[in-house]
């Protein structure tokens, strides 16, 4: 191949964007089994492709590939699981006065880590498992990451001082 | 989209009957209309909800902060595996592969001496050019034409009646705010620029307003005073606000074909952890 012989095989090319290709999938998706499924549809097209394609295209070519797959596996997702008009927030038992995001704002404490935790369990409304799945983490420390930042959380909603070092975190 | 596992143990229901939680698409959809993979409809009320929810505006700033999307080792292996499973000898090194007259070597060869036959009558055939003409030949590159979003306004403006008040003296009130990014919001660029340049003007140390200002400019092709609207909104602003200043910059002075202003732009976006990272790598390794 041209490029074998220019020193740059498949694997380098590879190794160097398979990163980058597989974060863009797994935001554009939410999930990593699919994310990875993608992310190997792209290099193999790249394998396929490989003695046409000029690296300078890289990894440009390659996120066009991801971003398509991306774009096919919410068409193939059925409508009512992407409206927004279908989407209800978990129901509160009471009605309530402050917003999550008022919370996290008067909860200083809280890092980027606690907040992801919390949007996912309480307004996306995954499970332990499937936070875990996303995250990259273990069901342990998701469990951790939220009971720390619960108890954050209500010591803030009851308008209490802040025992951010009450329960050990996980 | 939602799960509903309905798995909360007694404490969590507890605290979900105390909080006001927000409905929420979930994050792949989020990027997905960012990224512009979306059909149109969808997307429009996506990146509607996305300008106005500031628990999905929070949560893109923690997943960035996070790095969310990084591959653990277990992803990299089973992509490897997928891989390895539809083209088996894709990781195989090439000076593995038996038969090197299979291997085009020629190819190049011959490229690179029909290359240098070229060069040689080529600067037989031409005047002596100048060291600064030759540099432009060097690093001529076709510059790419990057379609301009609408930088989502971060803040709904309703709320900014509530939360600015009254006017201070480095910023606009709310009212005036709300004046302003209600033009915007609707698309109707020109007022918003009318509005914006008066309040510039009023309050020239105001970091939102330059911004939204440039990326009005941009919308009606006013690029010379696009950029130096949003080189002041680079200057004033920090953090996201800053990516999203130095992005629109980036784009404009690509459209003042000035690619070495614009690419120490991208460069340092692609090498930040903002969302607009991955467009800005791919961008940078067009303009190498």
């Amino acid at each position: 191949m041209w490029r074998e012989s220019m020193g740059e095989d498949f694997e380098q090319v590879y190794k160097k964007h398979f990163a980058a290709v597989f974060r863009l999938t797994l935001r554009c998706v939410g999930r990593r089994d699919i994310a990875e499924e993608i992310t190997s549809e792209a290099f193999l097209a790249l394998y396929q492709n490989f003695e046409r394609i000029d690296t300078s295209q890289l990894p440009a070519w390659l996120f066009t590939v991801a971003k398509r797959r991306a774009a096919d596996y919410w068409r193939r997702m059925p409508r009512e699981q992407t409206s927004l008009e279908d989407i209800e927030p978990v129901a509160p038992v009471r009605e309530p006065t402050l917003g999550l995001n008022d919370l996290f704002r008067k909860c200083g404490s809280l890092t980027p880590l606690h907040r992801v935790c919390v949007t996912l369990r309480y307004v996306h409304g995954l499970t332990r498992t499937e936070i875990a799945a996303k995250l990259g983490l273990s069901e342990t420390q998701v469990k951790g990451h939220l009971q720390y930042a619960l108890h954050l959380l209500r010591t803030a909603l009851t308008g209490g001082k802040e025992a951010a070092h009450a329960i050990p975190e996980e | 989209m939602r799960s509903q596992k309905n798995d909360f143990d007694t404490e969590e229901k507890d605290f979900l009957g105390d909080v006001k939680l927000p409905a929420c698409p979930e994050i792949g959809l989020l990027y997905s209309a960012r990224e512009g993979i979306l059909p149109e409809d969808q997307a429009t009320s996506l990146n509607a909800h996305l300008a106005t929810c500031e628990v999905c505006r929070l949560l893109g700033q923690d997943l960035d902060a996070i790095e969310f999307g990084n591959p653990t080792a277990s992803d990299a292996a089973n992509i490897r595996e997928r891989i390895t499973q539809s083209a088996p000898r894709a990781f195989q090194r090439a000076e593995r592969r038996p038969g090197w007259l299979r291997r085009r070597w020629w190819v190049p060869t011959f490229a690179l001496a029909a290359c240098a036959i070229l060069a040689v009558v080529l600067l037989r055939s031409t005047e002596p050019q100048t060291a600064s003409s030759a540099l432009q030949v060097a690093t001529a590159k076709p510059i790419p034409d990057i379609p301009v979003d609408k930088l989502p306004i971060h803040v709904d403006p309703a709320a900014l009646l509530a939360t600015r008040g009254a006017a201070t003296a480095g910023e606009p009130s709310g009212a005036e705010m709300v004046k302003a990014l209600s033009r915007y919001q609707k698309s109707d660029y020109a007022a918003a620029v009318d509005q914006f340049k008066t309040l510039t003007q009023k309050y020239p140390n105001d970091a939102t307003v330059p911004l939204y200002l440039g990326v009005s400019e941009l919308f009606l092709g006013q690029t010379d005073p696009a950029a130096a609207d949003l080189t002041r909104a680079k200057a004033l602003n920090q953090g996201d606000r800053q990516a999203d200043a130095s992005w629109y910059l980036g784009v404009a002075e690509l459209r003042l074909k000035n690619v070495t202003a614009a690419m120490p732009l991208f460069h340092d976006l692609c090498q930040g952890k903002s969302t607009y990272a991955d467009r800005a790598c791919t961008i940078e390794s067009q303009l190498k």
